[in-house]
């Protein structure tokens, strides 16, 4: 009888496994398949056989070395970096403002403020890019950095989560601390805002992987090779490099190291911060 | 007002009134009391935040204005070349030329040849995708004022009423003109037209493909309806037509048509 159990038992711990070796394998396939590629000749890279995965005419590790020569990586971390960097600050420094306000303050037309906020989360971003290019373009901000972080100056979606933070926090913190002299700011950045310390955090990565993986912004705003983004260069190597699919693999392992060296840094919050907010990366 | 969870207005007043006065009276009398060492030391300790988010928007808001005052906003033309088979963007020979040309100051305006966009108008699926939607946002905001394409990607791309309608009104010089060029399209709106419409101007023969070879077979140059700059742009026409203004060379269409039917699908 026990041992029918541990056998069952058993049975459904090699299922398991199998099933999440499979999905690991489904998940990491592409970036073994990048890697590969870019250190592949051509002709290997097109080569149609789905099973030939390794390179067979050596190792070609220069394919890095002549993309890194032809497109300036330097500036497109430099510029990629600075995105990420400013856009983070940026939206987590009103969102949570902006949510401490609507989670926490009484004050006129907060409601209709609100609704505006959530409203600007139901429609597509998309629709915001014209109105949003001719400012830019309209303050000379094209080709620039300021250009780049323009439509992640704040967040309606941090907001909102924001807000949630705050308004899960007990009251009762609050009036000590207006009791013991604490003015609305004070109570605010002293008191309350330590405590939404992993609401930031979501915020912080969300942003961080959105940033990094915006696309059609960088292009639309960025027209010049010395002030675009990673995610924007890449896509244009895609038409120069266009049947030269090693460069266009080395250039796109070469982008997404970033990305890795931010995600071995913060794999804690990363986890953390999927867990608070319950999103998908 | 703004006035926080369940405070009376008592309590919030005693609040401000600790806010302002008394803070700000201690702070002046306990730095007072400090050597001047320890008066750096002190405001850094306590309000380091502060200086460093207010040299911040100092630093940033002098070059905000300096870059707003400074930046050159116009543009004296725009043109996008999608799905270019070589380098038409700035700074390529084709942009060189057009400067020596036409004499353009860039310091004074922008000249803008946009080469980096790759979407498919004639098949179903193929404008998906973020080049398009960068496209879309140039050619309607007037960043970009033509665009040259492929005869059959125009055909397609020109029934979203994009471009100048080349039979209206304040079009019917560059009509009479280029009569023999004219490319056609059914829009999308049947409420502007049923019948197919003149929305670009076929140049096949320019130097865009003789030249510079940035297209093969066939080209085509069309004005968006935002363009706030159509002089330029049949400047440009002229220039990269060297004079011909008569009918596209048959022979170069029919090899053209040759090579679309022949070619492989890939």
């Amino acid at each position: 009888m026990i041992e029918s159990a541990q056998t069952k038992d058993r049975i459904r711990r090699v299922l398991k496994h199998v099933f999440l070796i499979i999905m690991a394998f489904i998940m990491i396939v592409p970036f073994a398949w990048m890697i590969l590629t870019a250190l592949k000749t051509n002709q290997e890279a097109i080569s149609v056989n789905p099973f030939y995965i390794f390179p067979h005419n050596g190792w070609h590790w220069e394919n890095f070395g002549t993309v890194w020569k032809s497109y300036n990586f330097i500036v497109l971390y430099k510029n990629t970096l600075l995105l990420i960097f400013f856009r983070v600050v940026c939206a987590v420094l009103t969102a949570t403002m902006a949510g401490y306000a609507f989670g926490r303050l009484k004050f006129r037309g907060k409601s209709v403020l609100f609704a505006l906020v959530l409203i600007q989360m139901m429609v597509p971003a998309q629709i915001f890019i014209i109105p949003q290019f001719l400012m830019v373009s309209k303050i000379g901000m094209l080709n620039t950095t300021f250009g780049l972080v323009f439509p992640g100056l704040v967040t309606a979606f941090g907001t909102y989560l924001l807000k949630i933070g705050y308004e899960g926090l007990p009251k009762e913190l609050e009036e000590a601390a207006a009791i013991d002299g604490c003015n609305v700011f004070q109570r605010f950045a002293r008191i309350l805002m330590p405590l939404t310390k992993s609401s930031m955090v979501s915020l912080g990565i969300f942003t961080a992987v959105f940033a990094f993986k915006d696309l059609m912004w960088p292009m639309i705003v960025c027209t010049n090779a010395d002030t675009t983004t990673l995610s924007a260069g890449l896509a244009k190597m895609q038409g120069q490099y266009g049947n030269d699919y090693p460069a266009m693999m080395a250039a796109a392992t070469l982008a997404v190291v970033p990305m890795v060296v931010i995600y071995v840094i913060f794999q804690k919050q990363f986890v953390e911060g999927i867990a608070t907010s319950g999103g998908k990366l | 007002m703004i006035r926080s969870g369940s405070f009376s207005k008592d309590q919030m007043s005693r609040t401000k009134n600790t806010d302002s006065k008394t803070w700000w009276t201690r702070e002046r009398e306990k730095i007072a009391a400090l050597d001047r060492k320890g008066k750096i030391q002190y405001i850094w300790n306590y309000y380091w935040l502060w200086i460093v988010g207010i040299g911040f928007f100092l630093v940033f808001g002098i070059w905000f204005v300096w870059r707003s005052t400074t930046a050159i906003r116009e543009n004296w033309i725009g043109i996008a070349f999608p799905n270019a088979m070589t380098q038409a963007g700035n700074d390529s020979q084709l942009w060189k030329d057009y400067l020596e040309y036409t004499g353009y100051d860039t310091k004074k305006k922008n000249v803008l040849f946009e080469d980096k966009l790759y979407f498919d108008p004639t098949r179903p699926g193929g404008t998906a995708n973020s080049y398009y939607e960068a496209f879309v946002a140039m050619i309607e905001t007037g960043q970009m004022d033509a665009v040259t394409m492929r005869r059959d990607e125009m055909e397609a791309l020109g029934k979203s009423g994009r471009f100048l309608d080349l039979s209206a009104a304040p079009q019917v010089e560059i009509y009479e003109k280029y009569q023999n060029r004219l490319v056609y399209s059914i829009p999308y709106d049947e409420t502007y037209s049923r019948d197919p419409v003149p929305i670009g101007i076929d140049v096949s023969d320019s130097i865009l493909l003789t030249k510079y070879h940035i297209y093969e077979n066939s080209c085509v140059f069309a004005i968006g309806t935002n363009s706030r700059h159509v002089d330029a742009c049949l400047e440009f026409l002229d220039w990269i037509l060297d004079g011909k203004t008569g009918a596209v060379d048959a022979e170069t269409l029919a090899a053209e048509t040759e090579t679309e039917l022949t070619e492989p699908m890939t």
